[in-house]
């Protein structure tokens, strides 16, 4: 009989199983090991706020925007204007009314018939953008009956809810740690993506806004002595007793910001709101039953500065475009709320990102329309400047007290008379708005955290890659998407 | 897809193994540096490149293309080429 000899060695089939078991000992360190059910929890406790190796805390109340302390205090958002006496009656008249602002139907037909055919301004397009518009603030009435009222909550779907202590039942009890947790699986369940907490304490009041320009006859009040908040005419009262802030992150849709500007990117923009409106309403009637107070702010200008409250959390930094930058994908919104369940403390991160806006990258003020994003190379505690216009009047949309790049925000408006829309071309722009499919910019980031020698070079190299807003003939592509579109637009 | 890409990587590289030892063809070390470099910054273009598609940023996907895809093939070629030479020179020996 014929013998066959096999080409693999003896010395070669061991090798080859040696560097299997390797293989599956290298896979094996890589997952959890519980030893026991606390060890479990205690490990579960301290994962609310998982981020990279490369994402450094920093002190307390010590974010990458310098604030001084003396200067910086609550913005009186009850007055907050950015279209107000800002420009002259004739530039307005000339520039016209956004239709989401100025909703009558004969500036609507100007502004959407000049428009209607271009790409991102079709039919479907102006539908959308109505469509998606951010409903749940109007749903909210308070006790008074007043629209838009989100401070306590709708007060017939908190009225739903019943508190613990309403049906003879001890309320939830939990650490701080345990406590964000749960609050951080809740609220990515409601369609957000992270949260981060602070204390109450004389720096972190001075995110709340003074008040709200809705309801400018009821600012925000923090009480001693009471254990409840409450809702005047007057005012909206807040417990300082076991107060803790709670700041949320969530997400608009990618592909709708990279159509901007457009009624496609409007209804982006309009739908997040709604996402956080939403988040916030569901989050109250949460907490309303473990037994809790949850406060909040109405849909706009909101409680306090967002993006403030974000970097001084650690959800991210506030770069040149005014906007809290996060570490991991693209910008996201951040929403700040006031409770008495026990949360931990968190502290402002360091990712790079104020440095790469620093010197390297101009990318969102250089592809500002209008201008309204300073160039300066640094930023500094000069509030928003327009030699061009004699009647700006930044103190009605800037906090003073930040080294900032302050925002024109009365600049960007004009962009959204011009465009009929939100605008959003620098957030599209932005060099650190990206997706995580693309294993490049897991390579570029922990570099950009650790130095910034190769800032200028990864900024030419993001211009030369020509990222940013997709070409406007691709925005219709948006309705052929079908399948390929991620729920809510978010991808 | 790269659990498919992962297998057919490593059934390559076994291939190649073999396929040398058959042919009494070593590698030096600065050979297989060059040779695991490219194949790297291979699988990086690939990556990046339908990564790029997913992201919608068709002009950065195709822009992978020449400045990762073409050095992964020069070196490639490189430890090809060194290896080939250097196995030529010991057959005319």
């Amino acid at each position: 009989m014929k013998k066959v000899h096999s080409t693999l060695s003896r010395r070669d089939f061991m090798k080859s199983l040696g560097l299997a078991g390797a293989g599956l000992g290298a896979a094996a360190l890589t997952a959890p090991v519980f030893k026991d059910l606390d060890h479990a929890v205690s490990i579960a406790a301290n994962t609310y706020k998982k981020k990279p190796w490369w994402v450094n805390e920093r002190d307390y109340c010590d974010p990458t925007t310098p604030i001084d302390w003396d200067i910086w205090k609550s913005f009186d958002a009850a007055h907050y204007d950015f279209i107000g006496g800002q420009y002259s009656d004739e530039y307005l008249a000339e520039i016209g009314m956004p239709s989401m602002i100025a909703r009558d139907a004969k500036n609507r037909f100007k502004n959407i018939n000049a428009r209607l055919g271009n790409p991102g301004y079709s039919m479907r397009d102006w539908a959308f953008c109505q469509g998606a518009e951010n409903v749940t603030s109007a749903m909210c009435y308070d006790e008074f009956d007043v629209a838009r009222s989100m401070f306590l909550g709708d007060k017939r779907m908190m009225d739903m809810i019943q508190a613990p202590e309403d049906i003879g039942i001890p309320k939830y009890q939990g650490t701080p740690e345990e406590n964000a947790l749960m609050l951080k699986s809740v609220i990515r369940f409601f369609g957000g993506t992270d949260i981060r907490c602070l204390p109450v304490d004389d720096k972190t009041k001075r995110l709340l806004n003074v008040g709200e320009n809705q309801h400018p006859d009821q600012p925000y009040v923090w009480e001693e002595g009471i254990t409840q908040p409450y809702a005047t005419q007057a005012k909206r009262a807040i417990p300082t007793k076991d107060a803790h802030i709670l700041v949320f992150s969530y997400n608009g849709s990618f592909g709708g910001t990279m159509r901007s500007p457009s009624w496609i990117s409007n209804g982006v923009a309009f739908n997040q709101c709604l996402s956080g409106d939403s988040i916030q309403l569901y989050l109250q009637r949460f907490m309303k039953g473990l037994g809790y107070w949850l406060v909040g702010g109405d849909d706009f200008p909101g409680i306090a500065s967002y993006p403030a409250a974000g970097a001084m959390s650690g959800l991210g930094e506030v770069g040149r475009i005014g906007h809290t930058i996060s570490w991991d994908s693209w910008m996201r919104s951040t929403r700040l709320m006031i409770t008495n369940l026990p949360l931990p403390t968190d502290n402002p991160v360091d990712f790079g990102a104020v440095r790469f806006c620093t010197n390297s990258c101009k990318k969102c003020a250089d592809c500002c329309p209008v201008g309204a994003i300073k160039k300066d190379d640094e930023p500094s505690w000069e509030l928003a400047v327009d030699l061009g216009n004699p009647l700006l009047k930044p103190e009605n949309f800037n906090n003073p007290g930040k080294k900032t790049w302050y925002l024109n925000q009365a600049g960007c408006f004009t962009n959204w008379c011009l465009t009929d829309s939100f605008c959003g071309i620098c957030m599209g722009s932005c060099v650190f708005n990206k997706l995580t499919d693309s294993s490049v910019h897991e390579l570029v980031k922990p570099v950009v955290a650790n130095t910034s020698l190769f800032n200028s070079f990864f900024y030419n190299m993001d211009k030369a890659f020509s990222y940013g807003p997709l070409d406007e003939s691709k925005w219709e592509d948006w309705w052929t998407l079908g399948d390929k579109m991620p729920i809510h637009g978010i991808g | 897809m790269w659990f498919i890409i992962g297998i057919i990587v490593g059934a390559a590289v076994l291939g190649l193994v073999w396929a040398l030892g058959r042919r009494n063809i070593y590698l030096n070390w600065y050979e297989w540096l060059v040779g695991i470099i490219g194949l790297g910054l291979l699988l990086f273009t690939i990556q990046n490149f339908f990564g790029s598609y997913s992201e919608l940023e068709v002009q950065a996907a195709y822009m992978f293309l020449p400045v990762t895809g073409l050095p992964s093939l020069i070196f490639l070629g490189v430890a090809w080429q060194l290896a080939a030479k250097r196995a030529q020179k010991a057959s005319q020996k």
